[in-house]
């Protein structure tokens, strides 16, 4: 009440006239809410679902597993075709599958896990040498040296028909 | 007491100067007589104005000005995303309405002779969104990069160049080149969704600023009555917001159910597409087509342009404070010719292109 | 106050409707052929469903090319779509029933070939827009790469990887009598491949051949019939144990047509020849969810063209120019 009494005698004399349209003046806040609405529903379809879409990721197929060479590491490089919004552009990359006797197969991300540069696998080293910081991974993917602090990403993968496909997320 | 008085202290000097200006908004009044039916296609056009400005927007996130990949972006805007086909059709119904909006209110304006002192300048800065209106389309045409507007695009420029002297500079200013393809297209997306929407925002400005000093023209009656008032806000306000929620719901039910068109998407080596041209320049295109060979620029660029100039300069031609129709039989006989002349090259132009369409 | 405001929102329709009347009339003026799908509630049951009569046909002319070059035929279309699928039906004449497609034939001694093809249709669509497909159809996509072996899928793909055609092909000999079009897609072509690619999937037909291909593998096994056109289906054969049960003048299908599965079986086919004509219709889901095919969006428009081989091998055909296929509730 008191707080009321205040606000009133705060008011000058012609904005006490328009007071009076206290009842208009909801109806042009419920007008203009209608308006606003109207506009963002659009807005939402267009602009704020689409965005919310995730990834799907795509098995792709690198051909017969036994093809690749026992014990040691192949870069399987891979180009398909993905929907950006409107366009078709090709994807293109490569992943590591570390072929080993005990443990079977392994398919290591090429995507370094400092700064995304692509490590290389050093044959001679036994290390993935990441060109950009100098990172370095051993053969589990486990980070040795320089500035990565995790290891290398495992990419899922499976054997169907004596094919190995493997997941790449985008 | 104390405690409100701390707080009107404590407000922040911006937040002050929006209630002030809130404050002085509130006290704005109009007179009465603005609510009429002849008067509200002013309101109706800044109700088109705004779901243009809307529509465009949106359609703006879900657009790349490649030729080719322009087209499927539009595709993809109109039939992939939920709404898409209502906001595309919303652009463009809003545009075509919007330019018969536009005629009745300087219709409105000529007959009541709301052109006079002291509101010549008003009726020259209407004048001047006949300008700036027809680019925009010109200019949007391209945009989705179909059959119709590649084409249309470039019967348009060849009608441009046909302006003596300037005519080719202008067409390469335009294009940025001498092909119509991705410079062409980044240049009219620009002028169309950044440097024309600027300049429009600056005339409707201008239009309404002038509309406020010099105020509206009154009732044609010779008495001094003085004439009821109305409160800007809320009367009018409110009256707006309503217009503007059911333009947009009516017109984005209208483009759900017959969409907009979208043509076969742009071939520029096939010289076979005969573009039909839109309603509004049925008449523009019978005048090119009347003056053939070196009179082409009668009909593309003196008589038109003549036509605004001597629109612009109604207010100075006709200066009598005389506002009735009745009295003004010179005005009134001379836009009569011209909307007939108009209407007859209009449904010439509909025949040949539209009832007799083989050529 | 009451009466400007209605007299203003009456203003605002009739503003409307007149807008409409002169926008209605703003078509292009292309000489393309439009095919207008008919909507139906339910779906066609048969080529003989009297739905057929009440849909506008469309008579199409095709331009015979190579062997068939100065000849041209027609193709009478319809279209109907229900909720969830589209049906094409085509009828053109042809003198001949050819399902023949180099069959088998025993002379009493030994296997030969018979000589002969097999009618088809196909019909092309753009997944992804394939560039001037939309005006001048199957032209844009039979390229002769340099050096390109002119095999079967050698001349005929779009020139990027982001162009992608959908191909429906049906075969009176090796497709129809299981009840399908075989589904493709057409892809890039490169320097040493054709673009023409089969959809995820089993089906088209296996081959009735021994290893030393001088006679036929299978048979109809017992209890089994042949089907249409006396076309031995893959699913009903039999592995042949004594050549001796054949007598001279036997003929055994060369090419059986299995059922097909997945993507590559989504076009259903029931087709008829009588009369000296064949009716077909074709029929899929407006959207199969797969990505090699076209999904149909009623409200859209889509190009498509045709092609029309009577008896004849990949190169030989007659073609249609690009039409419009249009959805009109």
């Amino acid at each position: 009440m008191l707080e009321n009494k205040v606000s009133i005698s705060r008011q000058t004399a012609v904005e006490n006239q328009f007071q009076i349209s206290r009842r208009a003046f909801l109806t042009t806040s419920v007008l203009a809410g209608g308006a606003v609405v109207l506009a963002a529903i659009p807005m939402v379809s267009i602009v704020v679902l689409p965005s919310l879409k995730k990834g799907t990721g795509k098995w792709v197929d690198f051909g017969k597993a036994d093809k690749l060479p026992p014990d040691d590491f192949s870069m399987l490089s891979y180009e398909f075709m993905t929907k950006d919004g409107w366009i078709d552009l090709p994807q293109r990359g490569f992943v590591w599958a570390k072929t080993d006797a005990k443990n079977g197969v392994k398919v290591f991300s090429s995507t370094c896990s400092h700064l995304a540069c692509n490590v290389i696998w050093n044959r001679d080293t036994r290390m993935f040498e990441c060109p950009c910081h100098t990172g370095r991974f051993d053969p589990d993917g486990l980070p040795v040296a320089g500035p990565p602090k995790k290891p290398l990403f495992l990419l899922p993968h499976k054997v169907e028909e004596g094919k190995i496909l493997v997941h790449i997320t985008l | 007491m104390t405690e409100a008085q701390s707080e009107t202290t404590e407000q922040e000097p911006l937040f002050a100067a929006a209630g002030g200006g809130l404050a002085i908004l509130l006290k704005v009044e109009v007179p009465a007589d603005a609510i009429c039916w002849h008067r509200f296609f002013g309101a109706m056009q800044l109700a088109l104005l705004c779901l243009l400005f809307l529509s465009g927007g949106l359609m703006a996130f879900a657009y790349t000005p490649v030729p080719g990949t322009a087209y499927d972006s539009v595709d993809y805007f109109q039939f992939s995303l939920p709404l898409g086909n209502v906001v595309r059709g919303l652009h463009h119904y809003a545009w075509n309405l919007l330019l018969i909006v536009m005629g009745l209110h300087l219709l409105r304006a000529l007959i009541l002779g709301a052109y006079k002192a002291p509101r010549q300048i008003v009726w020259i800065s209407g004048v001047a969104f006949f300008l700036v209106i027809p680019l925009f389309i010109i200019t949007g045409d391209l945009l989705p990069w179909d059959q119709k507007g590649y084409w249309s695009t470039q019967v348009r420029f060849s009608i441009i160049a046909s302006i003596p002297v300037v005519g080719d500079f202008l067409v390469q200013l335009f294009r940025g080149g001498s092909l119509t393809g991705i410079v062409a297209l980044t240049r009219l997306y620009v002028l169309h969704i950044l440097l024309l929407p600027c300049a429009l925002v600056l005339l409707i400005g201008l239009h309404l600023y002038f509309l406020a000093t010099r105020g509206i023209s009154g009732p044609l009656s010779d008495d001094e009555i003085p004439r009821p008032k109305a409160l800007f806000m809320p009367t009018i306000v409110n009256r707006w917001l309503a217009l503007f929620i059911l333009t947009a719901i009516g017109m984005g039910l209208v483009a759900w159910h017959w969409p907009a068109a979208l043509g076969d998407p742009a071939d520029p080596t096939d010289s076979a597409f005969i573009p039909r041209p839109e309603w509004w320049v049925l008449f523009l295109n019978q005048l090119v087509a009347i003056f053939k060979g070196p009179f082409m620029v009668l009909g593309s660029a003196i008589i038109p342009g003549g036509l605004v100039f001597l629109l612009g300069a109604l207010p100075f031609l006709d200066r009598s404070p005389e506002r009735r129709p009745s009295k003004r039989m010179g005005v009134m006989v001379a836009a009569a010719v011209v909307l007939a002349a108009v209407t007859v090259l209009s449904v010439m132009g509909y025949v040949e292109h539209f009832v007799r369409p083989e050529h | 106050m009451q009466k400007p405001m209605k007299l203003g929102i009456l203003t605002c329709v009739l503003l409307c409707v007149l807008g409409l009347f002169l926008l209605s009339n703003n078509v292009t003026g292309a000489a393309k052929q439009t095919l207008t799908a008919g909507y139906s509630k339910a779906a066609p049951t048969g080529l003989d469903d009297p739905l057929w009569g009440k849909i506008k046909p469309l008579e199409v002319p095709f331009d015979g090319k190579e062997i068939f070059a100065g000849k041209k035929t027609a193709v009478t279309t319809k279209a109907v779509f229900t909720d969830n699928e589209i049906y094409f039906w085509f009828n053109w004449k042809d003198a001949t029933l050819s399902v023949t497609k180099e069959a088998w034939k025993f002379d009493g001694q030994a296997w030969s070939r018979l000589k002969g093809d097999e009618d088809r249709l196909s019909l092309l669509f753009e997944i992804n827009r394939i560039n001037n497909f939309a005006t001048k159809g199957c032209a844009v996509t039979c390229h002769v790469p340099p050096g390109a072996p002119n095999a079967k899928e050698g001349k005929f793909g779009t020139a990027t990887d982001a162009e992608k055609g959908d191909l429906w092909h049906w075969k009176a000999a090796r497709s129809d009598p299981a009840g399908y079009a075989d589904d493709g897609y057409l892809a890039k072509i490169s320097d040493t491949k054709g673009g023409r690619k089969g959809d995820a999937g089993k089906g088209g037909d296996k081959q009735n051949m021994t290893a030393d291909k001088s006679k036929p593998m299978y048979m109809l096994a017992p209890g089994k019939k042949l089907a249409k056109n006396n076309i031995l289906l893959a699913a009903d054969a039999v592995e042949i144990a004594d050549y001796s049960v054949f007598k001279t003048g036997d003929v055994v299908t060369s090419r059986m047509p299995m059922a097909a599965e997945g993507s590559f079986g989504d076009i259903k086919a029931v087709s008829r020849y009588a009369d000296g004509a064949w009716t077909v219709i074709l029929s899929r889901k407006l959207d199969t969810g797969h990505d090699d095919d076209v999904t149909f969006n009623p409200q859209k428009k889509y190009s498509f063209a045709m092609a029309l081989f009577d008896d004849s091998k990949d190169q030989d055909s007659y073609d249609s120019e690009v039409l419009t296929l249009e959805f009109k509730k």
